[in-house]
């Protein structure tokens, strides 16, 4: 045999094998024990404000759309949709024959029906697009008339303006199709015994302790593999990796400070599973704030910050240095922006030409950061680095109620925040953050008023996706950046362990943690 | 036990002075002792979280700073508020204590009304209260929650003790000499409670100390750059199984100094005996 | 004294930084949802009246809603209280156990290198962060030997109790040991038990019989306060291992500003509290007869 046919067959060999696997792969059965760090506030789409709930509520039920591994939207209750040429009207065509837990077959009413209910619940921006929808929200319409059922079949969504992450939303959980009759039967009690479509019906759930979902054998797509899924609830980390290591839980998050000693402990090194997500740290200023409000004191903390050290020191180089808002990872997205460079020099000139050499009449600032081991270490060090172009932090550390008080009303002028996607696009980044309309708590805890970038965002927001529209967000972004408004720290990533047997787990750039957002009826279990 | 009068024969006193003497030098002395700048982060080749090694005999935290130098330095923190905040608390809870005690009747209903809405109090509910009046964390704080929260264990301590001992013949025997209430109370009940009130109070500096540690936990202690053993075990609890000399060395100055105390307590305890003295 | 205590916690939860509607949302809310959520939660009213409609609620034996949950507060602590009831009497059985024990034999052996140990190993229950010993625990009797589980309350098993309740308890076992053996040793000097020695009577009868029975005042206070440290202080160790009562919603309540499970999480805690304390007037009168004109005056 030559080398080059023994390459040949070797590969063959593993072409042939990976067909086999794929084969007699997605064994049916088994318990998923998942682990959750609080207790999910609630169990209805229309109520939820966070991820804890969006991962049981992804499980229980179905939206018109769902976002594959690429986050590209798919069929999901809708196997087709069109869009009108000036991109504001969708038509959606339900799949014949989903049905709810409670037996029943959906029908284009339970679209409108979901929709108007949760757009009077926790998340109205997901809806606030649709024609008529804020006079909706505010109670002054009885309907969202942009929303129309044609028959049982098929539902008409109409936008006031063309929005091209439109579909992102159709698909986001807040969107999720409920059955009316459950809703009035069990009134608030729903959150706590939802019924949905979805691949798994709710069990149980014992508050603070653990969430049970079944198998739900006449889900639409034919039933799942599991058998049962259970999310315990461990509020301490190192609770959860002991519960994983005595093998109690098949999946769970790295513990603070561990992710190089997992990656070398042979015994971990093959469950580490780390991956980029939607997701950025940040410092901000609020503009409106003196010294901030001028840009030199911005740009000379700016200088004076390396991100590249808490990455290294503080996150073991479990994640990246951010150079812009925007993370790579995001499809369809070429990241061009640049930040504040790393200069001393260049700080202590800037802060002597703002009146202040040397820090000198800066007095103390105080730095705002919400509690958390790693952010009191990554707190620590930027006082550290800012020390030594004179400029005295004080930290203000606080709970997160008192902390995105302080951000949201204005009262803090320097302060620490994240921001994690809620759907896959620039706009969720920049417009959302730095647009002057979303002054606060919408988003622009910078209270940043800028007209040339709030013009590039308007245009960017109504065209169609495509190399143009991404060019002017990435404009937008290198203004954002230049003004020192935002210094971005890093991107986040998911950070977890998942035991080799688990197969199917999808690793999307949505999951900011494994326990988050993949649908878990693709996942099964290698005994 | 005669040998137990004299300080220098009774061991657990020597033991405990010993420790506090230690630790108080140390404190007192930490700008001198310190190797390093407790603050200095390392920056470029500098080590984080690196084991104990000669230039740094007890490793360095997740910033890289010398964990020696901020032992040091934060043993002046943890005794100031251990030693400080007991010394105001065994002065409320005395005066409140006796006075309950000793008129009983509605004065002691009243006052045990005030501890009971005291102890009954949620500690965390205080602690967010006062972020929320104060704003700023920090350690006036500490004292200030410490003490409010502190003195209901020796006032209970005390009235419970003069309840007991007032209806002992010595002191109906002061009161039938015409003894006013203030030296009743203060030459005859005091000293007579006086034992139980140092154990109570020894174990109070060793709590507040661990008190202290307890809300820096919650984020309401001392805020860096103070360095305080509290704050670092706290900090150093992450790296418990990966970097345990972040966590373990103030833990065991905690743990050494609060035993010290506990130790010096009981001595003086022996020592003061009224009754061993008789 | 319980309304003095909700009183002040709505005080406090008022004048509390933080809004509870916006801990309500996610990462970003918008304002008309704010303030729709601020009518529905009646913060919009003036403080006094919101306490006022607290209290004329609670006087019809209802809590409220839970801001967070949107059910009723009264479910909300009723399905947790099983869990902490059962730590906080574990946790109590154990230090006063082991903690009467400790200090007895401590006593007796009075300034042995035994006593050393054992008050060495009193003052180490003290000062031993509840979370370390949690975890120390766990990491030995469920990770390294398997005995026991890790975390969780399981079917209500009592393996599942054991780490929970010894981690609890230790914290107070040194407290309650040290209170022992000082009230002890000082009734051991005292002229009646001379006198019960000079009778003839055995070391152990005469601090069985006699001088425990008179030491046992502090220590029942010191049990009856430890009671309420117990309920408030289970936080951490529920925290550890994952155990869902009261002290874990308290926490959690104080952190979202759910201003109504507070109140009423508080309240329950007042209530206990109070109840313990009537306990240990009761125990007074029991163990030291001549407490019953005191206590009566």
């Amino acid at each position: 045999m030559t080398r080059a046919a023994l390459v040949a067959a070797l590969a063959l060999g593993v072409i042939v094998a990976g067909l086999a696997g794929a084969a007699d792969a997605a064994k049916p059965g088994g318990t998923l024990r998942m682990v959750f760090v609080s207790d999910p506030p609630t169990l209805d789409p229309a109520h939820a404000s966070d991820l804890t709930s969006s991962a049981v509520i992804r499980q229980v039920f179905d939206a018109l759309l769902e976002l594959d591994d690429k986050l590209v939207p798919a069929p999901a209750l809708a196997e087709r949709w069109m869009v009108s040429a000036d991109h504001r009207t969708y038509t959606f065509h339900l799949r014949r024959g989903a049905k709810f837990h409670n037996g029943r077959e959906v029908r284009a009413a339970d679209v409108k029906y979901s929709f108007e209910r949760a757009a009077r619940g926790k998340r109205p921006w997901v809806f606030e697009k649709l024609v008529g929808a804020p006079e909706f929200i505010k109670g002054a319409a009885a309907e969202i008339s942009g929303v129309r059922v044609i028959d049982d079949a098929t539902i008409e969504l109409r936008l006031e303006r063309p929005f091209a992450p439109f579909l992102h939303l159709v698909a986001y959980d807040a969107a999720s199709i409920v059955p009316r009759e459950e809703v009035d039967k069990r009134g608030a009690g729903f959150a706590s015994h939802p019924v949905g479509t979805g691949a798994f019906r709710f069990v149980s759930w014992r508050r603070d302790d653990q969430v049970v979902l079944e198998r739900f054998p006449e889900h639409f797509r034919g039933p799942a593999h599991l058998e049962r899924v259970v999310f315990r609830v461990i509020p301490a980390e190192a609770t959860r990796f002991n519960e994983y290591v005595t093998g109690q839980l098949d999946v769970t998050d790295i513990p603070t400070g561990r992710c190089r000693a997992v990656q070398a402990d042979p015994k971990l090194k093959a469950d580490v599973a780390i991956w980029p997500t939607l997701g950025t740290s940040a410092l901000r200023f609020n503009v409106e704030r003196a010294p901030f409000s001028d840009v030199r004191v911005r740009r000379a903390i700016a200088h004076a910050i390396d991100p590249t050290i808490i990455v290294d020191r503080l996150l073991e180089g479990c994640v990246t240095p951010a150079p812009g808002i925007v993370p790579p990872v995001l499809a369809g997205w070429t990241a061009t922006a640049r930040r504040v460079p790393l200069d001393r020099e260049r700080a202590r000139s800037l802060l002597a030409e703002a009146g202040f050499p040397s820090g000198r009449g800066l007095g103390p600032l105080a730095y705002h950061f919400n509690t958390s081991d790693a952010n009191q270490r990554i707190a620590e060090l930027i006082q550290a680095q800012l020390k030594e172009i004179g400029v005295t932090l004080e930290l203000r550390r606080l709970d997160w109620a008192a902390h995105i008080k302080l951000v949201d009303d204005g009262s803090a002028g320097f302060f620490r925040q994240g921001w994690i996607a809620d759907y896959p696009d620039p706009e969720n980044f920049l417009t959302v953050l730095f647009h002057s309309r979303n002054v606060g708590a919408p988003g622009n805890t910078s209270r940043y008023r800028n007209p040339a970038v709030d013009r590039l965002l308007d245009e960017a927001d109504t065209m169609p996706s495509g190399a143009p529209r991404m060019k002017r967000y990435q404009e937008a972004e290198q203004m954002i950046l230049d003004d020192a408004v935002w210094i971005s720290l890093y991107f986040y990533a998911s950070r977890g362990l998942i035991k080799p047997h688990v197969k199917g787990l999808e690793r999307s750039a949505q999951s900011t943690a494994p326990e988050f957002l993949a649908p878990l009826r693709k996942v099964w279990l290698e005994r | 036990m005669p040998s137990a009068r004299r300080p220098l024969s009774h061991h657990g006193f020597l033991a405990g002075a010993i420790l506090v003497a230690l630790f108080a030098g140390a404190a007192l002395l930490a700008p001198v002792l310190a190797p390093e700048d407790p603050h200095a982060v390392a920056s470029g080749g500098g080590a984080t979280l690196e084991g104990p090694t000669a230039s740094h005999p007890l490793g360095t935290d997740a910033l890289g700073r010398d964990v020696l130098s901020r032992v040091l330095w934060g043993g002046r923190v943890s005794l100031a508020v251990g030693v400080g905040v007991e010394a105001l608390v065994v002065v409320l809870g005395c005066v409140i204590g006796l006075l309950a005690g000793y008129f009983g009747g509605p004065v002691d209903a009243a006052l045990m009304r005030v501890t009971d809405v005291v102890m009954a109090f949620p500690s965390l509910v205080l602690a967010i209260g006062l972020i929320a009046v104060f704003e700023q964390p920090g350690l006036d704080k500490v004292f200030i929650v410490l003490v409010a929260l502190g003195w209901t264990t020796i006032a209970r301590v005390v009235r419970g003790e003069v309840l007991s001992l007032k209806t002992r013949d010595f002191v109906h025997a002061a009161r039938a000499l015409g003894g006013g209430h203030r030296a009743i109370m203060v030459r005859h009940l005091l000293p007579n409670a006086l034992a139980p009130l140092l154990v109570a109070a020894t174990i109070g500096v060793g709590g507040n100390m661990v008190a202290e540690a307890g809300l820096s936990f919650l984020g309401l202690g001392a805020q860096a750059p103070t360095i305080s053993w509290g704050a670092m075990l706290a900090d150093g609890q992450t790296f418990l199984a990966s970097a345990p000399w972040v966590a373990v060395f103030p833990g065991a100055a905690l743990l050494l100094a609060v035993l010290g105390m506990n130790l010096l307590g009981d001595g003086l305890r022996d020592l003061l005996d009224p009754r061993l003295r008789a | 004294m319980v309304l003095g205590v909700t009183v002040l916690v709505f005080a406090l939860n008022a004048a509390a930084l933080g809004d509870p509607a916006r801990a309500a949302m996610g990462q970003r809310a918008d304002p008309e949802t704010l303030e729709r959520l601020r009518r529905e939660y009646a913060l919009d009213r003036p403080l006094p009246v919101q306490y006022a409609t607290w209290l004329a609620r609670l006087a019809r034996a209802d809590l409220g809603e839970s801001f967070r949950e949107q059910r009723p507060v009264r479910e909300v602590i009723v399905e947790r209280l099983p869990a902490t009831a059962r730590l906080a009497l574990a946790a109590t059985l154990v230090s006063v156990v082991f903690g009467v024990g400790i200090g007895a034999i401590a006593a007796v052996r009075a300034r042995s290198t035994l006593d050393h140990v054992l008050m060495g190993l009193a003052v180490l229950g003290i000062s031993t962060p509840v979370f370390w010993l949690g975890l120390m625990l766990a990491l030995v009797f469920s990770v390294t030997l398997g005995w026991l589980p890790v975390s969780g309350y399981g079917d209500g098993a009592l393996r599942n109790l054991v780490l929970p309740a010894v981690t609890l308890g230790a914290l107070h076992t040194g407290t309650v040991a040290r209170m022992t053996r000082s009230s002890l040793l000082e009734v051991v000097r005292q002229d009646f038990m001379a006198t019960a020695r000079a009778k003839g009577l055995s070391e152990w009868t005469v601090l069985g019989k006699h001088a425990l029975r008179n030491a046992l005042v502090p220590v029942v206070t010191v049990i009856g306060i430890g009671l309420a440290d117990l309920l408030v202080g289970a936080p951490l160790t529920e925290t550890v291992f994952a155990w869902p009562g009261v002290g874990r919603l308290l926490v959690a309540a104080v952190g979202q500003r759910d201003l109504p499970v507070v109140m009423g999480a508080v309240l329950v805690f007042a209530l206990v509290y109070v109840l313990g304390n009537l306990l240990v007037d009761l125990a007074y009168l029991v163990i030291d007869p001549r407490m019953r004109d005191a206590v009566r005056a």
